[in-house]
């Protein structure tokens, strides 16, 4: 199922690039500094900007600028190429969770109290919502070129956010505002505070279900040169 | 064109994404027709009226929302505890008000009545009243069992 060349590389690209390590860099900043601040923990929130960022750029790009076209003359399978590539951009997000846990556990240490259980928790959530995220994009990524896909999932959460509160001034009748709700629950779904295995299930559930999807339409679609 | 083996779909996440779908759904069934046993005994808000003055207890009203964090925090840490449960059931009348403004676009007349007639701001908030509805105490957020413990401890 898994290309681990693919993988590898995908990683390697990542962590090597400036910006990654620059945007790690002040994750560390982030993650020391809030941690005996009494206030949620920001560092998740800065890896969910990470895995959209990253995230975006599973195949749209690549169609765009040429790269999938030559990778796809090779007698790889594109499910196999595809989810290895969401595999790699899921390990590099969970990279920086990883490094942001440790360096908001340092901070803890510093201050006296490392509250591990409320942290691993935290770590968990972020982790498996960063999957969701990356499959999410993966999927409009398969659908479009170039970064609609991440245009599309930033339209889509304000939409999703916005006529419910339009439906109510217009009076409409709850059950819309109801389905509207449902929707965003299950594509953008907010973190609990505290271990939550229903919520997993559903996080999981849904990104297996979006890449499912995603690996069907990169199965059929057309990949001609000069695309752009 | 016929799907080649270059263009398989990947037999192992279909039977991945079936299976947790297939969890997700009876996690769903079955955590909603088996209710805890160790936590609060909910009554609804028409009930609770009844059986305040049948039993001469005050009531506990929670007010709270689906999507409120710290709502969830406060249920698993004190109306999930075995024993602050069984404090609760002794001494409460325990009444659930929850709120759906966010999800419904509005929220039931009972609901938005209780919500105005004991302030609720904010969630989650809880009220203590006694069987002729006055206010007796409260708790605004969620400050941890023990801010819950004295509250309740000062209702008498």
């Amino acid at each position: 199922m898994f290309s681990s060349v693919v993988i590898v590389e995908t990683i390697r690209r990542h962590v090597t690039h400036v910006a990654f390590l620059i945007y790690l860099a002040l994750l560390v900043i982030f993650a020391v500094g809030i941690a005996n601040v009494d206030a949620p923990p920001m560092w998740p929130t800065f890896v969910g900007l990470l895995a959209i960022i990253t995230g975006c750029n599973v195949i749209g790009p690549e169609f765009s600028s040429g790269t999938l076209q030559l990778i796809l003359v090779k007698p790889v399978n594109r499910a196999t190429y595809l989810l290895s590539r969401v595999a790699g951009v899921v390990c590099v997000v969970w990279i920086a969770a990883i490094v942001a846990f440790i360096a908001e556990a340092v901070g803890h240490l510093i201050g006296g109290d490392v509250p591990l259980e409320m942290m691993a928790t935290t770590l968990l959530n972020t982790a498996v919502s960063a999957v969701l995220t990356v499959a999410l994009l993966t999927l409009l990524g398969s659908l479009t070129r170039a970064y609609l896909n991440v245009a599309i999932y930033v339209v889509l959460l304000m939409t999703l956010n916005i006529v419910p509160t339009l439906l109510q001034f217009a009076k409409a009748p709850a059950s819309y505002a109801r389905v509207f709700n449902v929707i965003e629950q299950n594509l953008y779904p907010t973190e609990p505070p505290r271990f939550d295995g229903p919520w997993l299930l559903l996080v999981l559930s849904n990104a297996a279900v979006a890449l499912v999807i995603a690996c069907f339409v990169f199965r059929n679609r057309e990949v001609p040169y000069g695309a752009d | 064109m016929a799907p080649t083996s270059q263009r398989a779909l990947p037999r192992l996440l279909i039977a991945i994404a079936i299976l947790l779908v297939i969890a997700r759904i009876v996690v769903h069934v079955s955590t909603r027709e088996k209710p805890s046993n160790d936590s609060v005994n909910w009554v609804s808000i028409e009930e609770a009226a009844h059986l305040a003055v049948s039993s001469n207890r005050p009531i506990l009203m929670d007010f709270t929302a689906e999507w409120c964090g710290p709502c969830h925090v406060l249920d698993a840490e004190v109306f999930r505890d075995p024993a602050m449960a069984k404090e609760i059931n002794e001494r409460f009348i325990a009444v659930r008000v929850t709120d759906r403004q966010r999800e419904d676009g509005a929220n039931s007349e009972v609901v938005a009545e209780l919500q105005r007639r004991y302030r609720v701001n904010g969630f989650p908030t809880v009220v203590f009243a006694d069987v002729s509805g006055g206010e007796r105490g409260r708790m605004e957020g969620y400050g941890g069992r023990e801010q819950f413990r004295s509250v309740m401890e000062s209702v008498r």
